[in-house]
């Protein structure tokens, strides 16, 4: 079992000895204090930890002195001010709310009936068509699962073209 | 785009100013303060917010952006939607979705919200919440069940007042308390309260605020005030006493505080005892409900039922009451008690020790 922690520092040395095969590096210049010889054959795994050298992560000055004001202040204070309405400003704003949100109702049921008809229509005609022709139907039915996209899909237009059907069309003999 | 703005003004030339118009409206509609009236439906003025006192605060006072204009498109909305509602409801027959409709046609007009929202809904002011109109009814009903039932149903449920005394409750009628001789406390008691036997030495004030569309001129109302922890030394146990009864009672929708003014003899079924708990009897519970009496029959006034041992399933059951609403205080033995006592002429009250004497 590898706690992440050992996985991380197992991995920098991996990539330490990797780096030095392939660019040559003296192992002097790596602070290890290991004899060369020993890191180029076995990867040491011991992480040594350096000393600190910046106190306080890598943020700009101006940045850390705005992270530690804040962390100074409680954080009531950080909120956005609270909105303060008077009385008849508080009716004006929830008729405005109530308005949108019976808006936004209407909109939609009348999505919601509009795809309840289509789903009907489409339903309808699906029964037709099984009546007509059970093949059609099947083929209309296949399952597409796994399919990414339709490549048969004709490309839509905003309208229907000038001319709908080719009558005269004869395929390219060779 | 052409037809959005066609079908506007159509509407707007049928719905014309559905709720300004008060020809044919009740005037609890309206905002009585004619200032704060003009502030929200005209746009507000230089002076600033008439609901804020002090002429500082008001001029330092800044509305929202824009929010005059937006209230303006949006009353339109609601009004030309109310006008179809008021318009669907001319039609309809059937008595709930006419009184749904009624509803749905006022209950986002901002003079109703604004009425209901910054005035008292437990003693009501008729003239601005007329609970005789559904609107007000329903947003009265939203009103209780957001806190004042639930606060009820828990006290009720966890001082074991159900199933002590029945064995539950549909809470559809909002009950409160009040004790206002000047030896009471002049509030609305909180359900589960304990109160002093000073406090209670006189009859509560009870008022009954109906929600729901029933007739007030043929419903009547029954109220039972139960004991259920009188101690009973032949059993071990306890027993109910019957502290007041009240049958066969009116109420308005608006005027609605049962006291002496409202109900004569011919209502008392018992007057009333004021609790005297008995020294280290414990905390003892008063649990009044309040019952819808079916079909305007009359609960009969001769006192058979035995007030010291009360059977309050029995009598519901032989009266076919519906309990429709409850309250509940508690008393413990205090100083007062033996006061209490000699001005209604009891016998002094025992002394319960730990071990019990022969």
């Amino acid at each position: 079992m590898i706690k992440p922690f050992q996985y991380f520092c197992l991995f920098i040395a991996w990539k330490l000895s990797h780096f030095q095969e392939r660019h040559s590096i003296p192992t002097a210049m790596i602070p290890n204090g290991r004899p060369a010889m020993k890191s180029l054959g076995n990867p040491v795994l011991q992480f040594v930890r350096g000393k600190r050298t910046k106190s306080k992560g890598t943020l700009s000055p101006a940045l850390q002195r705005a992270v530690t004001q804040l962390s100074v202040m409680s954080a009531g204070r950080k909120q956005p001010r609270m909105l303060k309405l008077s009385r008849e400003d508080l009716v004006k704003h929830q008729t405005i709310q109530n308005c949108w949100a019976l808006y936004q109702k209407e909109l939609r049921e009348n999505r919601n009936t509009q795809l309840r008809l289509q789903y009907k229509s489409t339903e309808q005609a699906m029964q037709l068509l099984e009546q007509l022709d059970p093949e059609l139907f099947e083929a209309a039915n296949a399952s597409e699962a796994g399919k990414r996209f339709p490549l048969e899909m004709r490309v839509p237009t905003e309208y229907p073209p000038n001319k709908i059907w080719h009558y005269n069309h004869k395929t390219k003999e060779d | 785009m052409l037809r959005r703005s066609f079908h506007s003004s159509v509407a707007k030339k049928n719905g014309a100013k559905i709720w300004s118009d008060f020809s044919n409206r009740k005037p609890s509609l309206s905002i009585a303060n004619s200032k704060v009236k003009s502030y929200i439906l005209e746009g507000s003025s230089q002076q600033g917010p008439p609901s804020i006192r002090r002429r500082s605060n008001r001029i330092k006072y800044q509305s929202p952006e824009n929010i005059d204009e937006t209230f303006k498109t949006c009353y339109e909305f609601l009004e030309t939607r109310a006008a179809s509602k008021y318009a669907a409801l001319e039609q309809e027959k059937d008595a709930s979705k006419r009184l749904e409709l009624a509803v749905d046609a006022e209950r986002y007009n901002p003079e109703v919200l604004y009425n209901f929202q910054y005035n008292d809904k437990l003693e009501n002011n008729p003239s601005v919440i007329d609970y005789n109109v559904p609107v007000y009814r329903r947003l009265g009903r939203e009103h209780w069940e957001s806190y004042g039932q639930m606060l009820l149903m828990q006290r009720l449920e966890t001082l074991a007042a159900i199933p002590d005394t029945l064995p539950t409750l549909v809470p559809k009628v909002e009950v409160s308390l009040k004790f206002p001789f000047s030896t009471g406390v002049n509030k609305w008691v909180e359900p589960g309260e304990i109160l002093s036997s000073n406090a209670t030495s006189f009859p509560p004030q009870i008022k009954i605020q109906e929600y729901d569309d029933v007739d007030p001129a043929t419903q009547l109302y029954t109220v039972l005030l139960v004991n259920p922890d009188e101690p009973n030394m032949d059993n071990n146990s306890f027993k109910t006493t019957l502290q007041y009864g009240l049958v066969n009672l009116k109420v308005d929708f608006n005027n609605n505080t049962v006291d002496a003014r409202i109900f004569t003899k011919d209502n008392v079924l018992a007057p009333y005892l004021p609790p005297v708990p008995e020294k280290n009897a414990g905390t003892q519970r008063f649990v009044l409900w309040l019952f819808r009496q079916q079909n305007s029959a009359q609960v009969p006034l001769d006192n058979n039922s035995n007030r010291d041992n009360f059977d309050i399933r029995r009598f519901v059951h032989d009266h076919k009451l519906q309990a429709v609403g409850a309250h509940l205080w508690r008393s413990q033995w205090d100083n007062n008690v033996s006061n209490v006592r000699n001005k209604y002429g009891l016998p002094e009250g025992r002394v319960f020790h730990r071990v019990r004497r022969a």
